[in-house]
């Protein structure tokens, strides 16, 4: 998608899908801390989703952008994947699943 | 095209195991640390491999317009999955190697490099083709909701 100025000032719709709207509120019922946070990523997406996701690998790369995010709690990193992709209209985004995986932070490798 | 790389990836598995299975014996030997490191290198070389053969394949997708043989070719994805979904365990195995020679003071290079790929693994099998594929019908077919209206009715 071409570069728009307005993008910066208006932020796009985002839909959520049944099973994106199924995950978080599974993962919301187990964690409820998380909320304010994954809201306030979604809402960040929607401001400016150009610089914030890139385009989806596989398997849906002629379409698909993917956006990553991750939050500590409690001793565990919660890592969020959320695939999307513009609405024809070019004012929404269509968010089809939001894959979420948890490690506990000291079996993490980190460098 | 598939078939060498399932071999390859089989391979790479293989490899894990036998290193796995034999680390006690072998815990001293800087020739373990060698191959622990040559094993992540193919696991990365395996996953870019990957990543060019199903961008051919998309290729060839965008390109074809005759029914049956798209029906064909998009069968493939499924393929595609399994060997990502392999190569993303055997990555997960070799973690465990790579801890463990870096706890007898071992370094291994490549280690970055080898650490994206497992993200990259990570982001593609963490997401299921049919979840991505109902999702976006559902959206299409009214199912969606707005986010403000959603996390409202939590």
């Amino acid at each position: 998608m071409a570069w728009n100025w307005i993008n910066s000032l208006i932020p796009y719709r985002v839909i959520l899908s049944g099973s994106a709207q199924d995950d978080l509120r599974k993962l919301f019922n187990d964690c409820p801390s998380a909320v304010p946070f994954v809201r306030s990523q979604l809402n960040a997406l929607a401001q400016n989703p150009t610089s914030l996701s890139r385009r989806s690998h596989f398997p849906y790369r002629e379409r698909c952008q993917l956006m990553s995010f991750d939050m500590d709690l409690d001793g565990t990193r919660h890592f969020f994947t959320v695939i999307f992709q513009y609405g024809s209209d070019e004012q929404t985004i269509e968010v089809a699943d939001t894959a979420h995986q948890s490690r506990k932070i000291d079996d993490l490798w980190e460098p | 095209m598939a078939v060498v790389l399932s071999n390859q990836i089989d391979a790479s598995v293989k490899s894990a195991d036998e290193l796995e299975s034999g680390r006690t014996a072998e815990h001293r030997s800087a020739m373990f640390c060698f191959d622990v490191e040559d094993l992540a290198a193919e696991i990365v070389r395996l996953y870019h491999e990957l990543g060019r053969q199903v961008e051919k394949w998309q290729d060839h997708l965008a390109k074809n317009e005759i029914p049956s043989e798209r029906e064909q070719l998009l069968r493939l994805d499924e393929t595609w999955l399994s060997l990502y979904t392999k190569l993303e365990a055997t990555a997960t195995k070799v973690v465990h190697l790579i801890k463990y020679t870096e706890g007898l003071g071992y370094r291994l290079d490549g280690k970055v490099a080898f650490k994206e790929c497992l993200k990259g693994l990570r982001e593609i099998t963490c997401l299921s083709l049919d979840r991505v594929r109902g999702g976006f019908a559902s959206i299409a077919s009214g199912d969606g909701l707005e986010l403000d209206q959603f996390f409202d009715s939590l």
